[in-house]
């Protein structure tokens, strides 16, 4: 048995190989795709050396509002990634048929998620530099954010492991050994809804942030997450049918679809129980919600955002609630509008109205540069970019074109007579 | 990259634009600004001399030696030839740089010693030297001279560590002149300009809250208007 | 097509010898069309980097720096050279030799703070004194101090107005009420810092090892005095007003992606000297000591007087103390019928 694990191992050069040639394989439109996103994540990239150099004074922060466009997206996508486990909670643990041959998928979007959450926090540092002295002198426990880093890190390690020995496996067209990836996968479904209680515990821990400082925090992390994460895995998944014709059954998106209105009624109810709780009791630590909500003292740059969100998640829950959601478009539409809805208000719902009064009373508002959204949209570009090469590679493997013992055909007849002689593993069992 | 035995596909000139396009992203980058315009603000010219540390004004000594004209001289040199009969404030033809306004206090006499002007008198009878004036504001001034000696009012400067140094505790007309003894209002230095901060309002006067019990006497003086003219008990 | 790597001559899964093929269908064009396309995405990866050119003051990025352990393991050697590599920085930045040292903290001492409101008048001068004593950037500006004009009759801090510019202060119907890090004795920044960047020393101070930090601005967001400054771009300070009299934790240049605050300029009162912000207040409302010394001012202040904190209610055990006198001075209408009876 030994020799077959050392002709594995002496494999996996050749297979990286492989992927990273396979990466470059594809028509006018995956190219177009590409380029565009490899400009976009060029852009940022250029966005981010002159923030090296210049320092933080790049972007729209200041000492009043010290975290913004970075952080927002570093903890809506926190949440994509911990969505991840709403794929395979009902695979591994409920045992659902239609979702089986998706949730690799899930578990790739998980990858690429926690590495654009690595990537928006390494922005956000004031010395990058430095970051081996988190290895040097780890505040743990006190820190939250050294659980966060530990959180992170795990999650990205399961699941790369998850998806790659999967994938491997696959790829040598061997049957998976069980005791390889189960365990993981229920570590990983635990740890899923720990990166986002960490992230979570991270803000409500603030005694000085009454805005955060409320139990309710952790709980809407974690529904707004089931919510975004599975509504985007739902547009994804239509890509991929559409692009690579890929089978995705119908009942695999209606059950999408119920996890991800259960969860975003979740949220909503928080929403409401927030505003109660805030607006009823009427104290001065409602300052931060009033200013966000209906504006303070004259400033009110975050009050049509934070009302188009709730206006688009309401929408978004309401169509979901009726039969209009079974047709396909009014279903993506919802999606979309629960995606853009749960960002705002996420992200400039939820960071910036914390630090708006400042702990002293101060009002001073935040407004991004544009060199802090060319950083962020180029991170989103380069993860977009790296799922769909993950995406790329992944589909021919589980399709059984690119396996251990066949050569990759690009071209079409070549590729059917392929198909035809491996009919009978054409899906491959991920069981 | 796409490789294609067969004829005649779009394949092949994606590379090249591709390959194009990227070395116009490159040209773009190399010829756009290599850094972002920050506006920052014009940050507060303060002067060294408005923050002089120490004490805010020289106390005379004992015995003290007052300037008059270009001679230094002994407040005996002049008052030791004159009696003083004169028992309340009267206009000055001398030190007119005095304004007397230290509260129900309406003449000299009340602090200087009337036979001997180089030293501060006592209510019970007396005399103190100018460097202990402190004895003299604490005869009318006693709980705020308990607080001076317990360090709660007034300043103390230089060390607080006495081992390793002096600790200065000023005294009374070290702080305050005392013909005139309460503290003029001073133009503030500038306030904060940080960055991004915007334009604020500078007086904040919307958010008195006009429902809370504890702010509506200021309101009420505000509004002018005074609840006793309009026949309440007093 | 056919990827041209390996060929598995075989002809079936598992092991076997494997030979590389020579690589069929690679034409001069296809070689000049992936080269065009390589050379391409090359390029404008190093273009878009090329904003790093402007990256010429390399100070902070040397091997020294990067290798510098964290003040708390620094032994007498590692601490001589960090002062000599800062020493050299400050010279060549500023044109000033400075005299910077690592000082202690005294045995026995636990600094405390007590803050007089109805005697401070709003003047900044404290503000501004700091500003020059810890060597703060003025552009951006950075003020540890933040001092709030307070409507009388309220204890509210949304209702101060940092940005008040009379003509005179004090004004009569406010108070006026200085901020700067209050050094807690369960501080909420110490508790949050992911790399012990921030701790508190025995006599109280919480201070910031500025070679340790990594600008997450965490404790920033935990403070609830708002005491915490981060430096976005690298300070500027003009070269004559540089204070050479530093100390490693405390004013010593700070570079930028750092973050800084109050230190009781522990420069000076860790030799026993009053705070820069107490020596410049015309008034004589600031008082700091000693709280263990049963003589010193702050111990008779907080024994005596009617003492408070800011938000008590955090449980962060402030070190800093704000108290009124019994009678208010400006607002007090004394009636000036003269003594009767003529003098005494």
């Amino acid at each position: 048995m030994s020799g077959d694990t050392k002709s594995l191992f002496r494999e996996y050069p050749r297979f990286l190989w492989r992927c990273f040639q396979l990466s470059f394989v594809g028509d006018w439109k995956y190219y177009t795709w590409m380029f565009l996103l490899s400009v976009v994540a060029l852009f940022g990239l250029n966005a981010y050396a002159k923030q090296f150099v210049q320092g933080l004074i790049t972007t729209g922060l200041t000492d009043q509002v010290s975290w913004g466009l970075y952080i927002a997206n570093f903890t809506y996508l926190v949440g994509v990634a911990a969505a991840a486990v709403m794929l395979v909670i009902p695979v591994y643990v409920y045992k659902n048929k239609d979702l089986h041959n998706l949730v690799i998928f899930g578990e790739l979007l998980a990858v690429v998620a926690i590495i654009m959450c690595l990537l928006f926090i390494a922005v956000d540092l004031g010395r990058p530099d430095r970051f081996h002295h988190m290895l040097l002198r780890f505040n743990f426990p006190m820190s939250i954010l050294t659980w966060d880093v530990i959180a992170l890190n795990g999650y990205l390690l399961l699941n790369l492991h998850i998806c790659g020995y999967l994938i491997y496996c696959a790829y040598n067209n061997r049957r998976p050994t069980r005791k390889f990836y189960i365990p993981f996968v229920f570590i990983a479904i635990v740890w899923a809804i720990s990166i986002h209680t960490v992230t979570a515990f991270l803000y409500s821990g603030l005694g000085g942030r009454p805005f955060w400082n409320t139990a309710v925090i952790a709980p809407r992390f974690l529904a707004s997450a089931f919510a975004a994460g599975p509504a985007l895995i739902i547009l994804t998944l239509q890509v991929i049918k559409v692009s690579t014709g890929y089978p995705v059954s119908e009942k695999a998106i209606s059950t999408l679809k119920g996890i991800v209105t259960v969860a975003l009624g979740v949220n909503m109810f928080l929403l409401i129980s927030e505003i109660f709780t805030e607006f009823y009791t009427g104290t001065t630590h409602a300052a931060s919600a009033r200013y966000l909500f209906f504006g303070l003292h004259g400033y009110s740059a975050l009050v049509p955002w934070i009302w188009t969100a709730i206006g688009l998640n309401s929408f978004a829950l309401i169509v979901l609630l009726t039969p209009a959601s079974k047709n396909r478009w009014v279903l993506n539409a919802a999606c979309v509008a629960m995606i853009v809805g749960i960002w705002i208000e996420k992200g400039m719902g939820l960071i910036v109205p914390a630090f708006i009064p400042s702990p002293l009373g101060e009002i001073v508002e935040y407004v991004p540069t544009l060199n802090e959204i060319l950083v962020c949209t180029g991170i989103w570009a380069f993860g977009l970019l790296i799922y769909t090469i993950l995406v790329r590679v992944t589909i021919p493997v589980l399709y059984g074109e690119l396996t251990v013992d066949t050569v990759y055909h690009t071209d079409p007849e070549l590729k059917a007579k392929q198909k035809q002689a491996t009919k009978e593993s054409a899906s491959v069992s991920l069981e | 990259m796409a490789k294609s035995n067969a004829p005649a596909s779009k394949g092949p000139i994606t590379g090249y634009l591709v390959g194009i396009g990227f070395l116009f992203l490159a040209g773009a980058f190399l010829l756009g600004n290599p850094s972002v315009e920050i506006p920052l603000a014009q940050h507060n010219q303060v002067r060294t001399e408005q923050i002089i540390p120490g004490a805010f004004r020289v106390a005379l000594e004992d015995p003290p030696i007052v300037n008059i004209g270009t001679y230094d001289q002994r407040c005996n040199d002049c008052h030791g030839l004159f009696e003083n009969t004169r028992p309340k404030f009267r206009e000055l033809t001398q030190h007119t740089d005095i304004i007397l306004d230290h509260g129900i206090n309406d003449g000299c006499l009340d602090c200087h010693d009337k036979g001997n002007r180089e030293k501060l008198t006592l209510r019970g009878g007396g005399t103190v030297g100018f460097d202990q004036v402190a004895q003299l504001c604490a005869q009318c001034h006693g709980p705020i001279y308990r607080d001076w000696q317990k360090g709660s009012h007034g300043k103390t400067i230089g060390y607080w560590d006495t081992d390793l140094g002096e600790a200065t505790k000023l005294t009374c007309s070290q702080c305050h002149d005392p013909h005139s003894p309460s503290f003029k209002p001073m133009p503030p230095l500038p306030g904060p300009k940080t960055l991004r901060m915007g334009e604020h309002y500078a007086d904040h006067g919307d958010l008195v809250d006009d429902k809370n019990p504890l702010q509506r006497w200021r309101l009420n003086e505000h509004e002018g208007s005074n609840r006793v003219e309009q026949g309440e008990d007093h | 097509m056919q990827l041209p790597i390996m060929k598995n001559t075989t002809g079936e899964g598992g092991c076997g010898p494997r030979e590389y093929t020579s690589r069929p269908g690679m034409t001069r064009r296809s070689f000049l069309r992936r080269g065009t396309a390589a050379t391409g995405a090359v390029a404008a990866i190093a273009a878009s980097l090329s904003p790093l050119r402007e990256l010429t003051d390399t100070d902070e990025f040397t091997i020294a720096n990067f290798i510098q352990k964290h003040y708390k393991e620094m032994d007498q050697h590692d601490m001589a050279k960090a002062l000599e590599r800062i020493s050299a920085q400050v010279e060549k930045r500023y044109d000033v030799r400075p005299n910077i040292r690592d000082i202690k903290p005294m045995d026995g001492v636990e600094f405390v703070y007590a803050l007089n409101l109805t005697r401070c008048i709003g003047c900044r001068k404290c503000v501004h004194a700091c500003v020059e004593e810890n060597n703060q950037s003025r552009s951006p500006e950075i003020q540890y101090i933040r001092v709030l004009e307070m409507p009388r009759g309220t204890n509210d801090i949304e209702q101060g107005n940092h940005h008040y510019q009379r003509a005179t202060v004090p004004s009569e119907d406010h108070y006026y009420m200085p901020i700067q890090c209050h050094q807690c004795a369960s501080p909420p920044c110490v508790k949050v810092c992911p790399v012990e960047a921030t701790w508190q020393e025995s006599d109280g101070i919480t201070v910031i090892d500025y070679d340790w930090c990594i600008g997450c601005r965490y404790c920033e967001a935990a403070c609830p005095y708002w005491a915490r400054r981060f430096n976005f771009s690298k300070p500027s300070i003009p070269n004559d007003k540089i204070n050479p009299n530093m100390s490693y934790l405390s004013n010593r240049p700070r570079s930028k992606g750092v973050m800084e605050k109050c230190t009781f300029c522990l420069h000076r009162t860790r030799e026993g000297k009053m705070p820069a912000c107490l020596e410049v207040c015309p008034t004589g409302a600031r008082k700091f000591g000693n709280i263990l010394d049963p003589e010193s001012d702050v111990r008779k202040i907080l024994e005596s007087k009617r003492v408070f904190v800011l938000k008590q209610d955090l449980g962060t055990l402030p070190r800093f103390f704000y108290y009124f006198d019994e009678r208010d001075p400006i607002n007090e209408k004394v009636s000036t019928d003269t003594l009767s009876g003529g003098d005494a």
